[in-house]
């Protein structure tokens, strides 16, 4: 795939140190088409998958190509309500796929999707994966968690300390594929800087790594390498899920 | 020169194919429309804000909601006991199938075992060929189509469903 200059890019899967399957799923897409590029722009995507009998990981590929696919395929709508559009496909189109394959039944996956158009970010996101913006030499947690604990820390019934090693933090209260599912997408775009720095993940790694060390090697290191050495620690600190993230530096 | 696969994830020089490429063989039915010619305004240049904390809106994903709800089924018996489940205006399949409105699990429901339907104030139950049959109230013998009052008791399988209804 070729990468128009705009971005520094870099991304990184891994199944972790306990899970046998990586049920995370990613892309970043940008189209051959420069007339469709400059209408649409790029696309990143982050999906964590969940469901037995290889549920997870069909939720989250498929979430991730038909959110992909709808997007660049609708020319006509503006990048907010292709978004929206592409997620309520996404959505239908798993439960479609587990009614055909009833042993699938029950999927679903969280999904955080970014499209850059020009310097203007949109986002659409659902569940537990996250969207970071560095800026300035400081991160701030875009997207918000769709997952019980999340909610126990906005009602002040618990610290953000408590959430991060809450029993119940993998709970999710809202995810693509299973009913009722609702997402939410940026209200208005996103103005985007030369230097800014988007962090998204799965919680494999944000579950394991904090937020200002996130930070200190997003904002030193090549993306690769912070992808590289980010993930490295999560693993150190036991990986116990799949960990999955995508790095953009504005440029 | 950093190498990238078909969809975006990041390879090793060496690599000759991505190890990450998943397919389910999923297509998505969308067919491009036509193309409609639009203005972008300028975006500006000035000194980076503050970070944003940017407003979002929460949307449903469902595009079809379902219709108003009429009335309820709480589970009396069985692994589901206590456990209500929402009837809707127009028809309601009770059943074990996942796609089954009211999913009971139990081996002696069927798939699709009966289905509640709410028209013209009224609520009609219907069995639908189950293999052990649908009763209502204290009757031995199974329904073929029942009209349901407030408070009927319906038991299909090993499950007993208390109704209720504005």
């Amino acid at each position: 795939m070729r990468i128009r200059p705009g971005v520094d890019l870099a991304n990184l899967t891994d199944v972790g140190c306990h899970r046998q399957e990586n049920e995370d799923y990613y892309c970043y897409a940008e189209p051959d088409d420069d007339l469709v590029f400059e209408r649409k722009g790029r696309l990143a995507v982050v999906a964590d998958g969940m469901g037995g009998h290889q549920g997870g990981k069909v939720a989250s590929t498929i979430a991730v190509e038909a959110v992909r696919d709808w997007y660049f395929n609708h020319l006509d709508l503006d990048t907010h309500e292709a978004l929206r559009s592409a997620f309520q496909d996404a959505h239908a189109a798993i439960q479609e796929y587990s009614r055909q394959n009833p042993g699938l039944a029950g999927m679903g996956t969280t999904c955080t999707a970014v499209a850059i158009l020009g310097d203007q970010l949109h986002y659409g996101h659902v569940g537990d994966s996250r969207l970071y913006l560095i800026r300035g030499g400081a991160i701030s947690q875009i997207t918000q968690d769709h997952s019980q604990v999340a909610r126990l820390v906005q009602d002040g019934l618990i610290t953000p300390e408590e959430a991060a090693v809450h029993p119940q933090r993998n709970v999710l209260t809202a995810a693509m594929g299973i009913e009722p599912a609702s997402a939410d997408f940026s209200d208005s775009p996103l103005q985007l800087y030369a230097n800014d720095v988007l962090l998204m993940c799965s919680d494999g790694l944000h579950g394991l790594v904090s937020d200002q060390e996130m930070l200190a090697n997003a904002s030193t290191l090549e993306p690769l390498e912070a992808c590289k050495e980010l993930v490295r620690m999560a693993k150190e600190r036991g990986g116990f899920d799949n960990i999955t993230l995508q790095i953009l530096r504005i440029v | 020169m950093a190498k990238f696969c078909a969809n975006g994830h990041q390879m090793e020089d060496s690599w000759a194919v991505c190890p990450y490429c998943q397919r389910t063989g999923f297509q998505s039915p969308a067919a491009p429309p036509p193309m409609k010619t639009r203005m972008e305004g300028e975006p500006s240049k000035e000194a980076p804000p503050p970070l944003p904390s940017p407003g979002r809106r929460t949307v449903l994903l469902t595009d079809k909601r379902k219709p108003p709800v009429v009335g309820w089924f709480v589970a009396l018996t069985g692994e589901q006991k206590g456990e209500d489940f929402r009837i809707h205006e127009g028809q309601n399949v009770i059943g074990s199938a996942p796609d089954a409105d009211i999913q009971l699990r139990d081996t002696a429901v069927s798939g699709k075992h009966a289905s509640l339907r709410y028209k013209d104030q009224k609520f009609f139950l219907t069995d639908l060929d189950s293999s052990n049959g649908t009763f209502v109230n204290e009757g031995t013998t199974p329904i073929a189509r029942e009209e349901l009052k407030d408070n009927d008791i319906v038991r299909v399988g090993e499950v007993t469903l208390k109704f209720k209804c504005f």
